[in-house]
């Protein structure tokens, strides 16, 4: 064999062996991320129960050092802060799936009428619209309405707070999915099968449903995942910075901003919830991750 | 990702194009934030004056503030004072104009932003060049690591993190402030630039190890390599210029995430830039000043991801 020849079954083995590796690994990422997050999800839920505190009591004098009674000790009043930690990180996963999944849904449908739109112009409009959206930075922006939604309508079964950033994240949070949904549509639009569908006489219903959403959904899906770590951190940045989530509703990042005067002498008050945050921001980014590395792979 | 689709598209169209694109979505920037601010639900003027306002106090403001205007009028004043530079007055701070409040801060946080790039850039490249040509297959899951890692960590936590081991223990940064002027104002800004860099650098040095790797494979490295072309001239004339390609087009898309990330630095180090003037006008409901804020940086990213597809164009020889 020719010194050409065997390189190239030298790369052909290797290429071989790169995408078993990464297939391979891209599903232990998965595995190891929804892992995290389930560890996460479970304790939130199980630790206000099993604590004999409660998350906005005074239990002890302020800003102890963990210990048997209080293992992430306490915090400037004088609360458990393992059980307000548990509480921020209920109010943040409960943020993250409604502002996630409510944004999802309505960019995905806005993004698709777009996309079958027949009138340039009308295509032409909404992009730019879409893209002047995502030119403003996502902090800034939803800072922005939170000013203006003030303080929110107060619902029963949400923290105080959490309507207005959930309206503020609603808002904007949307146009990324649009823009996905949009370009899958297009693509999808005039394939083989779409136009065979409605040239045998399927109902127009039927062709959207049945035929075209599941295929232009995929790129909307993948991206879930690291849309909860953005939004995650846009909650827990927009509560350091005073706005946002209110008192006496724990959030995350709220505990940190309370934590940060003492910063010196009780580290572990600031750097605790930030450990919580990142940790469950990795569950997601690992999820993400893996589903994309998953498509790539697959093309 | 989102941003792949206008990266193929754009390689084949011409710079006129592209320039007008970016006129229209900074228009659709204007718009935009005027809508969302008019639009949402929620009173401005209510939320100015406070719990206690009577009727008639908010009816005043409401008349002053023009909010009783036809939509469309207010629009109209609204756009025609921004093209004569006139972004309106502060509420909280009566009688100074938005744009002396914001421009003095602007400064500030550019010049963060211009070092955080310019540092992830150099420190990027280094390390994704690095891990590019080791053997050793523990740099390069470092750097995969440490980037997934570091994007989930909010920039106000590397902060405090910051502060915590670099200022308080360490002592050789100062915890936050600003000295007003050079070149004192550096020993201020090294840190927040460090903690911004968290963000950028790792995505930087993931993009520049990948094409790096992709470029070492190439046909051409080998026959360069057998004609006795010294290793590192090889990556130095080769290597890191393809390399770079993509940094630029990864610096444009990230520069909405970095001026957000600089308002969060600025409140965790006090550093007088345009963030925490935000913050400001955030807890005394001086929407005017937000509003403004908005579209200063919706501008700043429509434009220097234009100027990064323009610097694209110039760099890569096969768009010429």
């Amino acid at each position: 064999m020719t010194s050409v020849e065997i390189t190239s079954l030298r790369t052909r083995r290797r290429t071989a062996r790169r995408r078993v590796l990464t297939a391979l690994s891209s599903r232990g990422e998965a595995i190891v991320g929804l892992g995290i997050l389930l560890v996460f999800v479970v304790a939130s839920v199980i630790v206000p129960i099993l604590s004999p505190y409660s998350q906005d009591a005074l239990v002890a004098a302020p800003n102890l050092a963990p210990s048997a009674a209080h293992p992430f000790g306490t915090d400037a009043l004088g609360r458990d802060l393992l059980v307000r930690c548990a509480g921020a990180l209920h109010t943040d996963l409960t943020i993250i799936v409604l502002a996630v999944g409510i944004s999802l849904v309505v960019g995905q449908g806005i993004g698709m009428l777009i996309g079958l739109a027949r009138n340039r112009v009308v295509d032409l409009v909404a992009t730019r619209l879409i893209d002047a959206v995502l030119a403003i930075p996502f902090v800034i922006l939803v800072l922005t309405l939170t000013v203006v939604i003030g303080n929110g309508p107060d619902i029963p079964g949400l923290p105080r707070g959490v309507p207005t950033i959930l309206l503020s994240i609603w808002t904007v949070g949307w146009a990324v999915y649009a823009r996905l949904g949009r370009a899958e549509t297009l693509s999808v639009r005039n394939r083989e099968y779409i136009v065979a569908a409605s040239l045998l006489g399927y109902s127009r219903r039927r062709v959207f449903f049945r035929h075209m959403l599941p295929n232009v959904t995929g790129a909307s899906l993948t991206y879930v995942a690291a849309d909860a770590v953005f939004v995650m951190v846009t909650t827990a940045s927009l509560a350091f910075l005073g706005t946002g989530v209110q008192e006496p509703t724990p959030e995350l990042g709220s505990l940190m901003y309370q934590a940060r005067d003492t910063l010196q002498t009780a580290w572990w008050a600031a750097l605790l919830p930030g450990a919580i945050i990142v940790l469950v921001g990795l569950g997601f980014s690992l999820v993400a991750d893996s589903f994309a590395t998953e498509s790539d792979v697959r093309r | 990702m989102p941003g792949r689709n206008s990266e193929l598209k754009q390689s084949g169209q011409p710079l006129w194009v592209l320039v007008v694109q970016a006129v229209a979505v900074a228009f659709g920037v204007l718009l935009i934030t005027f809508l969302l601010i008019h639009l949402v639900p929620g009173d401005p003027a209510r939320q100015l004056l406070g719990p206690q306002a009577t009727e008639s106090q908010v009816a005043e403001l409401h008349q002053r503030m023009h909010l009783d205007d036809p939509l469309v009028s207010q629009l109209g004043k609204y756009l025609s004072g921004v093209a004569h530079g006139d972004l309106g007055q502060s509420l909280a701070y009566p009688g100074v104009s938005v744009v002396s409040l914001v421009g003095s801060s602007l400064l500030v946080t550019l010049t963060l932003v211009a070092a955080t790039i310019v540092f992830s850039l150099i420190s990027g490249a280094a390390i994704g060049l690095l891990a590019a040509m080791s053997r050793g297959r523990w740099l390069d899951y470092g750097i995969r690591v440490s980037a997934v890692v570091l994007l989930a960590t909010p920039a106000f936590f590397v902060g405090l993190v910051g502060i915590l081991v670099l200022a308080v223990q360490a002592q050789i940064a100062p915890a936050g402030g600003w000295a007003g002027h050079y070149p004192e104002n550096f020993s201020y800004l090294w840190l927040p630039v460090l903690v911004l860099s968290a963000y950028l650098a790792p995505l930087i040095a993931r993009a520049v190890r990948q094409k790096a790797r992709d470029t070492l494979r190439e046909q051409f490295i080998e026959a360069a390599m057998t004609r006795g072309l010294s290793r590192s001239r090889l990556v130095l004339r080769h290597v890191l210029p393809n390399s770079a390609l993509p940094t630029i087009t990864l610096v444009g898309l990230n520069i909405g995430g970095l001026i957000g990330g600089a308002v969060v630095v600025e409140a965790v180090f006090g550093l007088p830039g345009v963030g925490t003037t935000l913050v400001n006008a955030t807890n005394s409901r001086d929407y005017p000043v937000v509003q403004a804020v908005a579209i200063i940086t919706g501008m700043f990213v429509v434009f220097g991801n234009l100027l990064a597809d323009i610097a694209y164009r110039l760099i890569d020889p096969r768009l010429r």
